[in-house]
């Protein structure tokens, strides 16, 4: 092996090289912080903003109730009912991350199938993205009729639903790997697992991402819509019994729970994500703070 | 594997390809013959769009001919082979595995013991002034330093042939000229064979041997011209009359194929 060049020549890329790496990641370290921090104070103070005038219009008017609750209320029913709400949170919580769990551990190597196999692609993807369309919830009162008043129609909905996100955004990824990439693998006689682990998947990961971040959004929403159609516990029941009695504060306390939990698996998968994929674009323009 | 010199790594016959698209089909090269003798530097040089990166990726078997004969190392193309490295036009580095990890590459890909070739690894990236930057990520170097790292992965299983597919044509012309020297030292102590695609005339007339000159598509053979200037050849070179006779002669033949046209 004689691979090594002489060092001549070499003092201008030196000098150009010797730049101070340390320095340019402790800047960006501050910036991501500050970073943060704005991107959490101001929402906020919107929010707070919003909330006072609410209250404001509320007591001025003296707007009742089950019209719209005064936020003071709201949060006065959600500390006194606590125990009731979080009962029923407990279902619904379970509902969305099981099914969302479900729905990925599915979604994802049926993603995988489909990008590595032709004969999967053109048998089953149309299928599945035309499968796509087709509004879930209206499938709610078969699923009851079928599965009964169990937690299942509530699974079933909540993976239908965050399901077509993640194979559909999976598929993309990894069929997005440009050429140039898959004749460097080729070229150096890398094996299908090889191009796989090092190349395609990294590559897909982005992608396959934003697919779970919809994703999780959609499990909220099908948990709710399963206990809408038939329940006896749960916040989506918690919604429509409080709506029925016309007691708006415990209605827009559910929500705020429902907020939290949509929220939380969020920013949980966000998360994951800046730690997975640390060299994507977009977690390093967040971490350069805008 | 030892070569003699005068014996051809790369032998290329009446090579032709079509690109057959849905809506048409390009006639990319047509009947392009020469050698590379082993240890020489031969460029491809070449208007854009004429065939070049076509004819590069049929030799590393990333591509299939249409027509003729290409053999690499006395055995017909195919599929892709050992033996060779390659330098893509775009970088291709890999934005989640960090500097080191991007060279090695080639090592893990080809199965190969990655605690033999790491050092090999180190070597080459310390040599080409990237000492410092083995766990840093693409992003975060200059494009000069990234298609450094790249000609590093094409290197670091020590593969006889290089094929080089326009390295330098995303570089400004400050880097260009860095690289230019860096690639003739690389050249002069490995004494690999090297096939250099490029559209720079000084660029091919400064690196090489032989120079092929293409026409524009379909990409023929319009002059194989053997470059005599002494090596190591430093940047003033260019300045000699030799050099420029050298481009006078490449350019002249641009301007009979109108490739060049003054108005
Ligand atoms: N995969 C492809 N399918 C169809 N046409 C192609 C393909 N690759 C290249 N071509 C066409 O072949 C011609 C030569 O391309 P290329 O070899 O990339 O030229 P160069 O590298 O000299 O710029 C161009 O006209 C280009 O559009
Ligand atoms: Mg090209």
């Amino acid at each position: 092996m004689s691979n090594e060049m002489n060092t001549t020549n070499k003092s201008e890329i030196l000098k150009f090289n010797s730049l101070p790496k340390d320095e340019i990641r402790q800047i960006s370290l501050g910036h991501r912080i500050w970073g943060k921090t704005q991107g959490f104070i101001y929402p906020f103070l919107t929010l707070f903003m919003l909330l006072v005038v609410t209250e404001t219009i509320v007591r001025v008017f003296h707007i009742r109730n089950f019209i719209l609750p005064a936020p003071t209320k709201i949060f006065e029913t959600l500390f006194q009912s606590w125990p009731y709400l979080w009962t029923n949170a407990k279902p619904t919580l379970f509902v969305v991350i099981v099914g969302f769990t479900m729905s990925l551990c599915t979604a994802v190597p049926i993603g995988i199938l489909i990008a590595s196999s032709k004969v999967m692609e053109k048998f089953v993807y149309p299928l599945l993205v035309t499968a796509q369309t087709i509004p879930k919830i209206a499938l709610a009162p078969m699923l009851i009729i079928w599965f009964g008043f169990s937690m299942t129609p509530k699974l079933v909905i909540t993976v239908l639903i965050s399901f077509f996100p993640m194979v559909i955004n999976t598929v993309a990824g990894l069929k997005g790997v440009p050429q140039e990439m898959l004749d460097l693998a080729r070229s150096s006689r890398a094996s299908k697992l090889t191009t796989f682990r090092k190349i395609r998947w990294p590559f897909a990961l982005p992608s396959v991402f934003a697919g779970l971040k919809i994703a999780i959004t959609m499990a909220v929403i099908g948990a709710i819509v399963g206990e809408y159609i038939g329940a006896d516990k749960g916040l989506g029941f918690v919604l429509i019994a409080a709506a029925g009695r016309l007691e708006m504060d415990l209605v827009f306390a559910a929500v705020v729970i429902l907020v939290a939990i949509g929220m939380s698996s969020f920013y949980t998968l966000t998360f994951i994500e800046r730690i997975s994929i640390p060299w994507h674009e977009s977690i390093r323009k967040e971490n350069r703070g805008h | 594997m030892s070569h003699t010199n005068g014996q051809a790594i790369i032998s290329i016959s009446n090579l032709g390809k079509i690109y057959e698209t849905p809506t048409s089909s390009v006639h990319a090269i047509s009947d392009v013959s020469f050698d590379v003798e082993a240890g020489e530097f031969v460029s491809v040089l070449g208007p854009s769009g004429c065939g070049k990166s076509t004819l590069m990726m049929i030799a590393a078997g990333l591509r299939t001919k249409t027509s003729g004969a290409i053999q690499v190392n006395g055995r017909d193309v195919d599929g892709p082979m050992d033996d060779i490295g390659i330098v893509f036009q775009r970088d291709v580095l890999l934005d989640w595995a960090n500097v080191i990890d991007n060279v090695m590459f080639s090592i893990e890909a080809r199965k190969l013991p990655t605690k033999e070739y790491l050092p090999n690894a180190k070597r080459l990236l310390d040599s080409v002034g990237l000492a410092d930057f083995y766990e840093a990520r693409p992003y975060e170097l200059s494009g000069g330093m990234r298609q450094r790292v790249s000609i590093c992965r094409a290197l670091v299983h020590d593969p006889q042939l290089l094929l080089m597919d326009e390295p330098f044509g995303a570089l400004d012309a400050l880097t260009r000229e860095q690289m230019m020297l860096d690639l003739q030292s690389v050249w002069l102590q490995s004494k690999k064979t090297v096939l250099f695609i490029t559209h720079s005339i000084q660029e091919a007339v400064f690196l090489s041997d032989r120079v092929i000159v293409m026409s524009p598509r379909p990409g023929t053979i319009d002059l194989d011209l053997r470059i005599d200037l002494p090596r190591p050849r430093s940047l003033h070179i260019m300045e000699t009359p030799n050099f420029n006779a050298y481009m006078r002669e490449i350019r002249e033949t641009f301007e009979a194929r109108g490739v060049i046209t003054h108005v």
